[in-house]
């Protein structure tokens, strides 16, 4: 693994130095791209506040200048400020502070509010691709990493385009105002000022990559100590009951102190950066005095200016240095979303759409909103399911990736409205990939799957991705026609109600009655709570068969024709094999039923047995016939 | 147990290194201030008003030996700064450390029925987000702290005795700005707790989302799912918007605020004092305040923000810290103490073993007898205390035994008297999750870290026991595979199969077994029984909790448990004879299997004409 994460970590690094793509700016502007007008109009506002808070020095330098008593050194005050008593002065200070207070505070709180709005836009368009990528995806990336996209990524990019965006904003403004105000004051100061500058560059450069290596390794060693943390929680009992708690200690000591070691290495990056950052201020300050010493000595400048330029030196001599500390922390920010950029632009499942409602033009397809219109209203449309429907499956190839072995080859039966339909073999035969290419999570690589005689719509025209010709339907249409009752049903933290449909908002009787159809009546009347009760995390508050029995109510409001069961490992508890079944023969009575099973009674009542052999359809006939050839040969392997 | 106190470690811990840090802060303070008031004295030096600030006469006749001296002075204001900060993270990290380890222990020592166990998810974000946020009081508000206050505290005073200014009208005008400052920031920080929960929350449905995916699109959920994700989101962004809101009105606030304390000092001047200026006095002021006093109001609010985050955060964590539980202390010893190797099976002889959790009774005067080497199934309904049973022995839970004893050969060993790690040494336990760490998989089967050669021949034999194939499962680095959340996540039934191995490599007299044979198929729990249960343990007592109706007829014994009772014992076909609560529960199951009973057709007969009859 030390290795793996290494050679990953580079791959990572590779991919996000340089400069950013194109992509990544036209991803921004496609998040703030509602906001722009107000967001530049708050900018142009924080700028002039900040111009009017920083004239407070240049004001005072006048009013100085008016005071002043040596002529060799003063020079008179410009012409609008000519008779100004020291009232008026104080009421001048008192104007601009206060504009620049009210213009400062409308930038600053106008923009960062825009801004977080706009940033939170890319969450959500981002969310909505992610959910649709194939799910060769899934499989191919760990879940963890997934995770910190939406959590530490988005966390970072979120945190930085809201305030500190505005305050980075402005220490520009801080900047240029400082220029234009000591050119004003005196131009003699401005070289000094922009050669500093440009040597803050240099320094900044030659840091960045070092302050960008640091922080990554940095986070990259966080999470080792962190998932060690939880796995310990989860493992207490066995870490005790095998004594190795000093071991486990030991590790987390090994993981922890190496994390904090790396945070401290980054610290000293940090810093140092920032130490060679102050020397500069440093050597700013001192050579605008010497400058002033010989520009007053011959008589160039003014003691106001002198205060003026000093002032803005002193007062904004870090500003630079701000700007530059910024601009790294900015750098990471964009890294943040550079990774959510990636995550925009990646393929879709074939067959999938955003929806019509999503924002960001790239070029993925789109629902259009009539096509979403009639999907919903095939989802909310009654149907009649109890006949069932009939599945044909024409030569199915399927393989999990390029190049992987084929999981499913030469795969063509049907199985008519109604019928039932045992599949058997054994592990590895391919019985779990029949059902994943029914459901089409995984593109078939040859042949299609159809639904009373309409296939899948996968295959969409780049130009007209929203037209289905004849003899298609909608991937999620075609979807929702099958249901799946497995014997680890999903469930999902949140209410009861939400757990049985979290797609259409169904009637309270409508509800019950689902729930007493699988015999869920009565212990529903013993929840306090009702249909709002909430169901953990996986369903951890309710019993195997609670679970399995909301899982099949669920199925029946689905109002899919074909239903599959999949007993995929046995029984966990008795009783969820009676409900197995209970489903079989009453609840999904007449519907087409396609069983995977491992006790070859419950599959006895079935029409007719499928039986799997290295991906491909060994034998389909009558129970009678399959059955007992399949139980010869398993029991021969078993005791080879 | 007196718990320790987690605002101790950040205070006191290595105090004087604190102190040091506040020195050093301090001196940076100090050369900050002297900076200002060289670069005063320089400009003075030009003017004909040299006596506005109490000047060092010895210096006037050279202004750049001033400007040299206030570079001086900044150089070690920022160098002392920033080494003030190095070290404030330095002992920021070893706090940090000291936390960690008193967490860690902490969660290792708290029992499974701990009424203070919290789920994983809220002890992880105490690690991973509390802990750094206890140590920025250490990290920033320490080297903060004197960079702000020897200022804010200086100025008005030095103000004051230098110019006249009122000390009143300067006092009362910070005071005023630190009080709305403190108001904002208690706002800032409950915004701040507000959006950590939010994002944790929002993280905790991204997780459920990813984890999900497959199902969600086969139940064609993901839009409506999507939603609920965004729902959080834009209460997330509304708490953001609000925070940002109020930080940035903090903000602008803050930076505008020296400038308004300018005008009212020189107002005070003007006004009230009745004083004539003169450019000296005008820039002196204005210097005093907007240049000495510019970072410490920057700063001011964020201090503010930092302590109250930081409070927040050492109080959750004593708040876990505290729980504590009646076995902490024996858990704390037994923490420190290596297992004791033990050869040869030995048995176990329970008496009136009783646990109340909770204020439940849910192992209600348990006794029984185990024999060196046997066998035993235990089965009964979910919830029926099965999995308590096998804590207890281990001392994992808290019940309560009339006599508890461990026989070997013809002795008796006093099992109460037991350290709980000499106890816990006849114990091998395997959990129907079956628990794998993030490691390899050699490390995961011998359950160490720090792993020592020579062992993988035997490792790959017991790991092909358990029916974990390493070719079969597909793991493309041998024993070296990572597996776990960080490497190959392995399936539940490939999880029980590892933590069995793991069981068998551990080599302990006793075996506890929680069902672990859930998630294993039919084919291969067949091959488990032969090649592990009656090959590799066939010296070893086994318990094992089970569902399985096709384990029983292999086990010597087996204890029928109902609400907390050990309802019958006896081989299956005792059972059957003589418990009809026993043939009700084997019954339902094997209707519901619909396979042929473990023992014989007519068996199942008799049994279904015996019910008959009694009803």
């Amino acid at each position: 693994m030390a290795t793996r994460t290494k050679v990953q970590f580079l791959e990572d690094e590779q991919m996000f130095t340089g400069a950013y793509s194109k992509s990544v700016l036209e991803t921004l502007y496609y998040a703030y791209r509602p906001y722009l007008g107000r967001i530049l109009f708050c900018v142009f506002v924080g700028f002039f506040g900040r111009i009017a808070l920083l004239s407070n020095a240049n004001f005072i330098g006048y009013w100085a200048d008016s005071l002043c008593t040596a002529p060799a050194i003063c020079k008179p005050p410009p012409d609008f400020l000519l008779g100004f008593t020291d009232h008026n002065y104080l009421i001048l200070l008192l104007t601009v502070t206060l504009c620049g207070f009210g213009f400062g505070m409308f930038y600053r709180v106008g923009f960062s509010r825009l801004s977080a709005m706009a940033v939170s836009h890319l969450y959500d368009e981002v969310t909505l691709r992610a959910s649709r990528y194939p799910m060769s995806f899934f499989d191919a990336t760990p879940a963890g990493r997934i995770i910190t996209r939406f959590s530490s990524d988005y966390g970072n990019v979120f945190r930085l385009f809201g305030g500190p965006l505005a305050e980075f904003f402005n220490i520009i403004f801080d900047l240029i105002c400082m220029v234009f105000l000591i050119s004003i004051a005196s131009p003699y100061y401005l070289p000094i000022v922009l050669v500093v500058g440009v040597f803050n560059y240099i320094v900044y450069r030659a840091n960045r990559q070092k302050l960008r290596i640091e922080r990554r390794e940095t986070s990259r060693l966080r999470s080792p100590s962190i998932a060690h943390f939880a796995e310990s929680s989860q493992g207490a009992s066995s870490i005790r009951t095998y004594q190795k708690q000093r071991s486990f200690a030991r590790r987390f000591d090994k993981l922890q102190t190496v994390y904090l070691g790396q945070r401290l290495n980054a610290m000293k990056a940090i810093l140092g950066f920032s130490f060679q950052m102050s020397l500069l201020t440093a050597v700013l300050l001192l050579t605008t005095g010497i400058a002033s010493y010989y520009l007053a000595q011959t008589g160039r400048v003014s003691i106001g200016s002198i205060g003026v330029a000093f002032g803005f030196i002193a007062f904004s001599g870090n500003t630079i240095q701000n700007f530059f500390d910024w601009m790294a922390q900015f750098e990471e920010a964009m890294v943040g979303v550079e990774r959510l950029d990636e995550y925009l632009r990646k393929d879709l499942e074939p067959g999938l759409f955003l929806p019509n409602s999503s924002r960001f033009p790239t070029p993925h397809p789109r629902y259009s909103a009539r096509r979403e219109a009639f999907n919903r209203e095939h989802l909310t449309s009654p149907h009649n399911v109890a006949a069932g429907a009939a599945i044909r499956f024409e030569n199915v190839w399927l393989r999990y990736r390029e190049n992987l072995p084929w999981v499913l080859s030469e795969i063509d039966f049907e199985v008519k409205a109604g019928e039932r339909i045992g599949i058997v073999g054994r592990t590895g035969s391919g019985k779990s990939s029949l059902i994943q290419a029914l459901f089409q999570l995984y593109p078939l690589s040859q042949g299609h799957i159809k639904i009373d005689g309409m296939k899948a719509q996968t295959n969409l025209s780049v130009a007209e991705p929203n037209k289905l010709s004849v003899d298609e339907m909608d991937l999620t249409v075609f979807r929702r026609k099958i249901a799946l009752i497995s014997q680890e049903p999903t469930l999902l933290r949140g209410t009861l109600r939400e757990n049985l449909a979290l797609d259409i908002v169904y009637s309270d009787e409508a509800l019950l009655n689902v729930l007493t159809q699988v015999g869920l009546d009565e212990w529903l009347y013993d929840q306090a709570a009702g249909l709002d009760l909430y169901i953990e995390e996986r369903g951890k508050n309710l019993s195997a068969g609670e679970k399995q029995l909301i899982c099949m109510a669920r199925c029946l409001l689905q109002q899919s024709p074909i239903v599959v069961m999949d007993e995929a490992t046995s029984s966990v508890d008795p009783q969820s094999e009676e409900i197995m079944v209970r489903a079989t023969a009453e609840i999904f009575a007449g519907r087409t039923q396609l069983i995977i099973a491992h006790r070859l009674s419950t599959l006895l009542n079935c029409d007719r047995i499928l039986w799997l052999k290295d991906g491909k359809v060994h034998m389909l006939d009558q129970p009678s016939k399959v059955l007992p050839a399949f139980e010869s040969t398993r029991h021969q392997e078993s005791h080879v | 147990m007196k718990q320790p106190s987690v605002f101790n470690i950040i205070l006191f811990h290595r105090f004087r290194a604190r102190l040091v840090i506040l020195a050093i802060s301090l001196s940076s303070a100090f050369f900050g201030l002297a900076t200002p008031y060289f670069q005063k004295l320089f400009i003075d030096s030009f003017s004909e008003q040299k006596t506005i600030l109490p000047s060092l006469a010895h210096y006037e006749q050279s202004p750049l030996f001033l400007i040299i001296i206030a570079f001086f002075c900044l150089i070690f204001a920022q160098g002392l700064n920033l080494l003030a900060n190095y070290l404030g993270n330095k002992e920021a990290i070893k706090a940090q450390k000291k936390i960690g380890e008193l967490l860690y222990e902490k969660l290792l020592s708290l029992k499974r029925d701990s009424k203070n166990a919290r789920p994983v998810g809220e002890t992880v974000s105490i690690f991973a987000t509390e802990v750094p946020g206890a140590t920025i009081l250490v990290e920033q508000v320490l080297p903060m702290g004197a960079g702000i206050f020897f200022p804010l505290v200086l100025a008005p005073a030095a103000i004051h005795y230098l110019y006249g200014v009122p000390l009143w009208s300067t006092v009362l005008t910070m005071l005023a700005v630190a009080g709305i400052n403190l108001i904002m920031s208690l706002r800032q920080s409950r915004f701040f707790y507000r959006f950590k929960q939010l994002a944790a929350e929002r993280t905790g449905i991204v997780n459920e989302w990813v984890q999900n995916i497959r199902a969600l699109r086969i139940l064609g959920w993901i839009d409506r799912f999507e939603r609920k994700i965004f729902t959080k989101r834009e209460e997330e962004t509304d708490n953001r918007v609000a925070m940002v809101t109020n930080g940035q009105a903090m903000n602008a606030l803050a930076s505008s605020v020296t400038f308004f304390i300018n005008i009212c000092g020189v107002a005070s001047l003007i006004y009230i004092q009745g004083q004539t200026l003169n450019p000296g006095v005008l820039l002196a002021l204005f210097w005093v305040f907007a240049v000495f006093l510019v970072r410490p109001f920057r700063q001011f609010p964020w201090f503010f923000v930092f302590c109250l985050d930081g409070f927040s955060s050492v109080k959750r964590i004593q708040a876990y810290v505290d729980a504590s539980d009646v076995g902490e202390e024996e858990e704390r010893e037994a923490m420190a103490t290596e297992p004791i190797s033990l050869r040869g099976p030995r048995g176990l002889k329970v008496e009136g073993l009783n646990s109340t959790i909770n204020g439940l009774n849910l192992l209600k005067n348990i006794n029984f007898e185990i024999r060196p080497g046997e066998f035993v199934a235990i089965v009964g309904e979910v919830g029926s205390g099965k999995s308590l049973l096998l804590l207890s022995l281990m001392r994992e839970i808290q019940a309560t035994f009339a006599d508890y004893k461990i026989t070997f050969s013809n002795e008796e060993f006093d099992a109460l008297k037991l350290k709980t790690s000499e106890l816990r040494s006849h114990f091998a336990f395997v959990s129907q999750e079956g628990f794998v760490m993030s490691a390899t998989l050699r490390q995961n089967a011998l359950f160490e870290y720090d792993v020592e050669n020579g062992y993988d021949a035997e490792i790959s034999r017991v790991l092909s026991a358990a029916q974990f194939n390493i070719e079969k499962e597909t793991l493309s680095d041998g024993l070296d595979t990572e597996i776990g959340e960080r490497g190959v996540n392995l399936s539940g039934g490939q999880r029980q199969r590892v933590a069995l191995a793991r069981a068998a490599l551990a080599n302990r007299p006793i075996l506890l077994l929680d069902d672990c044979l859930s998630a294993v198929d039919v084919d291969t729990e067949r091959l488990l029984i032969d090649h592990l249960f009656f090959d590799e343990w066939k010296n070893q007592t086994r318990i094992l909790v089970t569902h399985r109706l096709s384990v029983l007829t292999h086990a010597n014994r087996i204890f029928f448990m109902h609400e907390g009772q050990i309802r019958a014992s006896g081989s299956f076909e005792e059972l059957i004879e003589k418990s009809r609560e026993f043939r009700e529960y084997t019954l339902t199951i094997m209707k519901e299997q619909g396979e042929k009973a473990p023992s014989s057709d007519g068996e199942l007969d008799e049994i279904e004409e015996a019910n008959g009859d009694s009803n």
